[in-house]
């Protein structure tokens, strides 16, 4: 039955939940702590194989070096700035792209004779790898800081606009139907049908957005630049500094979930809906 | 005056590609009173909801006229409400923001339109769930919110496609009954589609059965029983003869369907 039939019933409520013991504790909060558990054990494992000599530094570093490096790393001032540089190239590259993407894919998804148009140059621009733009961006902008929001943008950009679209012209049409029905205005449509239906996926968009972001920033300093945390990674990487590469990817990957779970929480205020949707798919 | 006149209204569709024609529905015509409750039954496929898409306004007729209340229509309007089939409550609204959005759409400022739709939820028996969001009431809960929804406009005439398609048997039945009480109150006109012909006689004044594709009006069964009506009428003898009458009407379309009259001579 739904969750407001069982609500409004009670007859077959039989007690308040007892006092858990830490056994059931343990068992409940599962899904936390063994994948933390498992972290700890194979964190455990790899120092003592490092310092037994077991792992070559080289390849590995153990993951006291890598606190360490990074320690050191922090310490300087141009970190700072490179770690400036790059969540600069990011925020304008991937706002950009979100912000003109969002409109750009619900503009092809909406109006048919620019999705004629507009589409397939999209979906091209969708299946070609970043590495393969950075020549033509370098002939463009150089070692110049557009170089990087250039790139961003045509991997960000294109991955956006194809979510958009998709998401545009798979509104289910019984919604439609019902603005129509009550005869409602255009605007009126797009306000209280078109929009909210697309919005899970503009965020599933933002998602997808990110990774393709990061990307076009770790492309970017590699071939066009001389500041920024992946020039600094790949420095790190030429000098064979293992413990330091371990740490430069392990803060890009950080600040990348970092911006995703921002992304979720952002999610979860806007589209208060959909969280009673996924919590009843998973009773 | 009658609330609904319907005049040779045909139906010809065009497929998009092949440009193949095709005759959705044949010149019907029907004369339907005020707060009378009609209903048109028929084959799958027959034009029924296309029909009442077109009362609606929603669809031009290839051919004839709608008047409402002596007057033409062409468009949707505050005159006529549709009730749809499953999944057409907006599931980023709540049971409230649902209700009121056709008064919404008349262009009544958002609180105003939500207190006026209070009574009605109230009706239709989902008080205490105003602020649930479609995704957490059950279908049969979801229907009322759409009966609430379209008599929120107070219209002349209530369309209502099929509702209860999609509930279960038992809810179904209750439903039925519900929808007699929640009538009763206000009087629309309403003109429902069903496939079931005890759903049908149990609700109405009069029952259309329409023909297989194209659709024609082959028979105009008045249902001379008494209201209020308790489901239990389901159950007597003069019920079971209209049940009957209806049911030798359509089986002779459905067969047609099956398996068109040349080739069961060779059964």
């Amino acid at each position: 039955m739904s969750l407001a039939q069982s609500r409004a019933l009670g007859a077959d409520f039989v007690g308040a939940a007892p006092a858990r013991s830490a056994k059931q504790w343990l068992r409940d909060n599962e899904r936390k702590l063994v994948p933390l558990g498992a972290l700890i054990v194979f964190l455990a494992g790899w120092q003592v194989a490092s310092s037994a000599r077991l792992i070559n530094p080289l390849f590995f570093a153990s993951p006291w070096a890598v606190v360490d490096a990074g320690y050191q790393d922090v310490k300087t001032a141009l970190f700072w700035s490179d770690l400036r540089v790059s969540l600069t190239e990011f925020g304008i590259g991937y706002g950009f792209s979100l912000a003109s993407g969002l409109v750009v894919g619900f503009a092809i998804g909406w109006f048919r004779r620019l999705r004629y148009v507009l589409r397939p140059i999209v979906d091209a621009l969708n299946s070609i790898p970043g590495i393969a733009l950075v020549p033509l961006v370098l002939i463009w902008f150089g070692l110049a800081f557009s170089s990087k929001i250039a790139l961003i943008f045509l991997v960000a950009f294109p991955v956006v606009v194809v979510n958009m679209y998709t998401a545009t012209t798979s509104i289910n049409p019984q919604y439609l139907r019902v603005a129509r029905s009550f005869d409602s205005s255009r605007w009126r449509l797009l306000r209280t049908v078109v929009f909210p239906a697309i919005a899970p996926f503009a965020f599933a968009a933002a998602r997808v957005g990110v990774g393709r972001g990061v990307s076009g920033v770790v492309v970017g300093e590699y071939f066009a630049a001389n500041s920024g945390l992946a020039y600094r990674l790949f420095q790190a990487g030429e000098s064979h500094d293992t413990a330091l590469v371990l740490f430069g990817a392990l803060l890009i990957t950080v600040l990348a979930l970092g911006a995703f779970r921002l992304l979720n929480a952002v999610e979860r205020r806007v589209l208060r809906w959909r969280q009673v949707q996924t919590s009843l798919a998973q009773e | 005056m009658p609330s609904l006149v319907i005049s040779d209204v045909t139906m010809i569709y065009e497929r998009p590609r092949t440009h193949e024609r095709f005759r959705a529905i044949d010149r019907v015509s029907m004369t339907i009173d005020e707060s009378s409750f009609v209903t048109i039954i028929g084959p799958s496929g027959c034009g029924k909801s296309t029909l009442l898409a077109i009362v609606d306004g929603l669809i031009a007729p290839s051919a004839g006229t709608i008047e409402v209340e002596g007057r033409p229509i062409t468009a949707p309007g505050p005159d006529r409400g549709m009730v749809f089939q499953e999944a057409s409550l907006l599931p980023w609204y709540t049971t409230l923001e649902n209700c009121a959005y056709g008064l919404e759409s008349q262009g009544v400022p958002k609180k105003e339109a939500q207190q006026r739709v209070l009574p009605l939820i109230e009706m239709v028996g989902l008080k205490g769930f105003e602020h649930n969001y479609p995704a957490e009431l059950s279908i049969g809960m979801q229907q009322r919110a759409n009966v609430a929804r379209a008599l929120a406009v107070d219209p002349e005439i209530l369309l209502m496609d099929e509702p209860f398609a999609a509930l279960d048997a038992q809810t179904r039945e209750l439903m039925q009954s519900e929808l007699l009480r929640i009538w009763d109150q206000t009087r629309k006109t309403v003109l429902f589609i069903t496939h079931q012909l005890d759903e049908a006689i149990y609700l109405s004044d009069r029952v259309l059965v329409m023909s297989g594709r194209p659709g024609r009006i082959i028979d105009d069964v008045p249902i001379p029983l008494e209201r209020p009506r308790p489901l239990d009428i389901k159950r007597t003898p003069i019920f079971a003869e209209l049940e009957q009458r209806l049911w030798d009407d359509l089986r002779r379309e459905i067969e047609e369907e099956v398996a068109p009259a040349g080739a069961r001579e060779q059964w």
